[in-house]
């Protein structure tokens, strides 16, 4: 029983850890969309037509 | 309203659809199916074990399948989908090869031999884990996706030959059960415990290939929008 319970655990540990790093990339992702979009906006601004 | 139109979306039915295939098989698998006579309950793992070897192996044929593609079209989609293909193979190989050595400990009375599948088992993770180790420490660059998919190509011989490795020749694993000739099969509740469970992984499996191949055309937007960023700004 021991063993079943380890392996079926193994199977739904590794699915999940798998599952959580692509939503870590994801998160970082869109961090670094943001980041861009933030950077894009600000260099609009800077030198765009109501720019001081 | 973003919600309300997520939860619409076909991906989501299909993801909740593939949560209700797991929980079923999950009950299938430990309540459904009959215990076997003489391993008992050890067997169950045999369940979560074929169906994972399933999963790795129709996944790093989508590898294959996607590399071949972008050496002949030099596709971004094609590399993008080859990435997804391995790194979720390399996820159900690593189930294959923790859950086998788990089976075989109280029916073999060893963890591990060196027998022709699990070799060959063992070498395509081996295999799969420096492709994605060479994807991540070459720059990126128009000849890394030609490399990895050349790769790729060569490391998928070791498929069918992982395939077909307790068919040509008989050691230590079990034979198959499935499309093994006249002396193989189950009883009818196994069987259909087997075929639910193996529908659940290639879901799965399916899921996430799906999931890891949008992230890395993402990806590769969004490195393609920092260089045009940053040409804007030499410029």
């Amino acid at each position: 029983m021991g063993s079943l319970i380890a392996a079926y655990t193994v199977a739904w540990g590794v699915l999940m850890l798998y599952v959580l790093t692509l939503a870590a990339r994801q998160r970082k992702l869109h961090r670094s969309l943001q980041k861009l979009e933030s950077v894009s906006a600000s260099s609009i601004t800077t030198t765009g037509p109501h720019a001081r | 309203m973003a919600s309300t139109s997520s939860l619409r979306s076909p991906s989501t039915w299909v993801f909740a659809a593939t949560l209700g295939l797991l929980i079923v098989s999950l009950w299938w698998n430990l309540i459904g199916a009959p215990t076997e006579a003489t391993m008992g309950t050890i067997q169950r793992i045999f369940y979560y074990h074929v169906p994972s070897a399933a999963a790795a192996w129709t996944a790093l044929l989508l590898n294959a399948g996607a590399s071949l593609w972008y050496l002949i079209r030099r596709s971004p989609a094609a590399d993008a989908l080859a990435v997804a293909g391995a790194e979720v193979g390399l996820a159900f190989l690593t189930i294959v090869l923790i859950t086998g050595p788990i089976w075989a400990r109280p029916v073999w009375g060893v963890w591990w031999v060196w027998d022709a599948r699990l070799t060959l088992t063992l070498a395509m993770w081996v295999m799969y884990a420096s492709y994605l180790i060479l994807r991540q420490l070459t720059p990126p660059g128009s000849l890394q996706p030609r490399l990895a998919a050349a790769l790729a190509v060569f490391f998928a011989a070791d498929i069918p030959i992982d395939y077909m490795s307790i068919r040509w020749w008989r050691t230590q694993h079990p034979s198959p059960v499935l499309f093994g000739g006249p002396d193989s099969g189950l009883a009818p509740r196994m069987m259909t415990a087997l075929l639910i469970s193996m529908a659940a992984f290639l879901a799965v499996m399916g899921c996430l290939v799906w999931l890891r191949y949008r992230q890395e055309m993402a990806r590769g937007r969004l490195a393609a929008l920092r260089q045009r960023q940053l040409l804007l700004e030499e410029s």
